[in-house]
């Protein structure tokens, strides 16, 4: 083993080679842009200069404030409605599930998984709102 | 009862204070061995930031606070922990990603970058101090008083046990905050209301004992449970708090620091998701312990705040060992909340009290060599002595309620810096000034109306206008800073644009990939 130094480690890497031969990399044509963009910094310039990075800049902020003002009007309307509800719906406020009152059950516990599903969608639609800047500044 | 002793409850509360110290030094010793801390952000996954953030996020106003606030105010106080969770998801839409990429440490920092201003980022370096302060004075009364109702002690020594473990652990740590401190302590604070949570459901499903009544359907919430003290105008004040709470959030000095462990605007965004998880899990508890409160001790005992009802109620369902054993369960829980706020807020305090407001003059006054360590720990005393002297001479408002100031005027400053800063490119120097005065202004002033006793010599609307400011000094802060910025068009920084990219640009676009601060 230690006569011949290195070889153990060239078998390993040749079988290495081997196995990463016959794998099939699975990659979306998004990964591609995104490495394409890696090695066009210019695409930094084109933003930040020019009168048509002036435009993708007010596209890609546009894009991402009408996301942003939904989510938070969705959210919002919701929680100004709740107790708008059960204070115009008679017995709304005196429902119970058992022993303990609806209304507890919505604002103590019901809410949090709706902000949470609110913050789960947006990062989601945020980010692809991000990848398909990437594409269009990649396709540059 | 307040009195008593207990020493469970020495025990409890030594054993976190000795945690917080044992595990700060561990954290340092691992930074340590980093030649960058802020390298060490990078390998911190989403989750442990996003335990740090919320173990820095829940203070005595989370812990002691809402049960307090949902025993003597019954339901309509259900929305409180939905506000704090809220801030979060406020904080997500609006400035999760840009802030992270702008590269800010705090809030100055931002300032700084977006507005190319030293005249702003003076300014919001005084902001930061004043909330820091004021969101620091509760977290000493907390402990004063969790102190006083567990073992009896007395509530300076309560004060002054988290005044001198931050100092030790803010001062030793210097400016890295800790993140392993953070997270360790909001698994325990999530444990701490857990355990005593279950345990005295059980014992109040086991004992059947009926809910209070729902009678009285008033108020924003139907009266399922009808308030002890009332309030006036309470849709207005509930209505108030909870903008106060969304969009103050993003403007506390100690939230901002924390999103910058993250590596970059994506994972800022992915944190924040977690954060909204784990805190909605916490706030699922302290209402439930209000409410047996109100089946357990129908009146508050003599000459006890409604902030302890956390703490008297195990002792009020199950009297003996259990009892005392729950109790200094829930007042660890309660000490690390006052210690980890408290910690978060002294950093982010003594930073800017150093670098903005200390530091260079004393190197100019001393002959400039000041090692920077020094000139932060005396920064560190300065950020923990006033409030916690100030604990003493304020007049003792619920928990709750003055972080709730706190957030109003984070609310009607910071946010929107921070607002019209990422999106909006024509916010000028003299906007954001004026905006961050006029906001900065009015809701301090109303904070220090309130203290100063309005409330208790005039009636009607304004000592409730006063109380819950956010209502109205948001809007004027926000329309102030939008209209001088249109009237003021030159002194729109020149490279807006330019910083506008780097704030919205995915990291692959600019090439900033995993950077830090540049």
């Amino acid at each position: 083993m230690s006569a011949v130094p290195g070889s153990g480690e060239q078998r390993a890497a040749t079988e290495r080679g081997d196995v990463g031969a016959r794998r099939v990399r699975v990659t979306s044509p998004r990964r591609d842009a995104r490495r394409q963009i890696e090695r066009r910094p210019d695409a930094v310039e084109l933003t930040e200069q020019t009168g048509l990075g002036e435009v993708y800049l007010t596209a890609l902020l546009r894009a991402q404030l009408r996301l942003s003002l939904a989510v938070l009007l969705g959210v919002g309307g919701l929680l100004v409605g709740l107790p708008a509800l059960f204070l115009l719906v008679p017995g709304a406020a005196a429902a119970a599930i058992g022993p303990v009152p609806v209304l507890w059950l919505v604002a103590g516990v019901g809410v949090y998984p709706i902000v949470l599903l609110a913050s789960r969608l947006h990062v989601r639609q945020a980010e692809r709102i991000e990848r398909d800047f990437t594409d269009l500044m990649a396709g540059r | 009862m307040p009195g008593s002793t207990s020493s469970w409850g020495v025990a409890a509360i030594t054993l976190v204070c000795l945690a917080t110290v044992a595990v700060g030094a561990l954290g340092l010793r691992l930074s340590r061995t980093t030649s960058d801390f802020y390298v060490a952000g990078r390998v911190v996954t989403a989750g442990w930031n996003a335990s740090a953030i919320g173990g820095e996020y829940l203070s005595a106003a989370s812990f002691l606070g809402v049960a307090g606030l949902v025993y003597s105010l019954g339901t309509h106080m259900l929305w409180l922990p939905v506000g704090y969770t809220l801030g979060y998801l406020v904080l997500l839409v609006l400035v999760a990603a840009p802030l992270r990429r702008s590269g800010a440490y705090t809030i100055p920092d931002f300032a700084e970058a977006r507005l190319q201003s030293d005249r702003v980022r003076r300014l919001a370096s005084l902001l930061v101090v004043a909330i820091g302060w004021l969101y620091l004075l509760p977290q000493f009364q907390g402990a004063g008083l969790a102190l006083r109702t567990v073992t009896g002690g007395s509530p300076a020594l309560g004060s002054f046990i988290v005044a001198v473990v931050v100092f030790a652990s803010v001062a030793a740590g210097g400016m890295r905050s800790i993140t392993l401190v953070q997270a360790m302590q909001y698994w325990i604070k999530l444990f701490a209301i857990a355990v005593p949570a279950f345990v005295l459901l059980w014992l109040w499903a086991r004992g059947g004992q009926p809910l209070p009544s729902v009678s009285d359907p008033a108020g924003p919430f139907g009266g399922a449970l009808p308030a002890y003290a009332t309030r006036e105008h309470p849709l207005y004040a509930t209505y108030s708090t909870m903008l106060a709470l969304c969009f103050g959030t993003m403007g506390l000095p100690h939230v901002l620091v924390r999103f910058y462990t993250n590596p970059d605007g994506r994972a800022a965004r992915r944190t924040t998701v977690f954060v909204i998880a784990l805190l909605g899990l916490f706030y699922l508890f302290p209402p439930v312990l209000g409410m047996l409160g109100r089946i357990y001790l129908p009146d508050l005992p003599q000459d006890a705040r409604a902030d302890s009802i956390l703490l008297l109620l195990p002792s009020a369902m199950v009297p003996g060992m259990l009892g005392d054993l729950l109790s200094a369960v829930l007042a660890a829980g309660a000490f690390a909340a006052f210690l980890s706020t408290a910690s978060g807020l002294t950093v982010s305090v003594a930073g800017v009290v150093d670098q903005d407001l200390f530091s260079s003059r004393l190197n100019r006054r001393l002959g400039g060599d000041l090692p920077r360590r020094k000139t932060f720990r005396l920064a560190c005393v300065v950020a923990i002595a006033i409030p916690y002297a100030a604990s003493w001479l304020a007049p003792s408002i619920t928990l709750a309620d003055t972080v709730g100031m706190a957030f109003a005027i984070a609310a009607s400053t910071f946010c929107p810096l921070l607002i019209l800063g990422v999106w909006w490119r024509r916010l000028s120097v003299a906007g954001a000034a004026a905006g961050l005065l006029v906001g900065g202004g009015l809701a301090l002033g109303a904070t220090l109306a309130t203290f100063a006793g309005v409330g208790s010599s005039v009636s009607g609307w304004l000592p409730v206008l006063l109380a819950q400011p956010a209502a109205w000094t948001m809007p004027l802060a926000f329309a102030t800073a939008v209209i001088v910025s249109l009237a003021t068009p030159r002194s729109v920084p020149l490279n807006a644009t330019r910083v506008m990219v780097r704030l919205h640009a995915p990291e692959e676009v600019t090439g900033r990939v995993g950077s830090h601060g540049d």
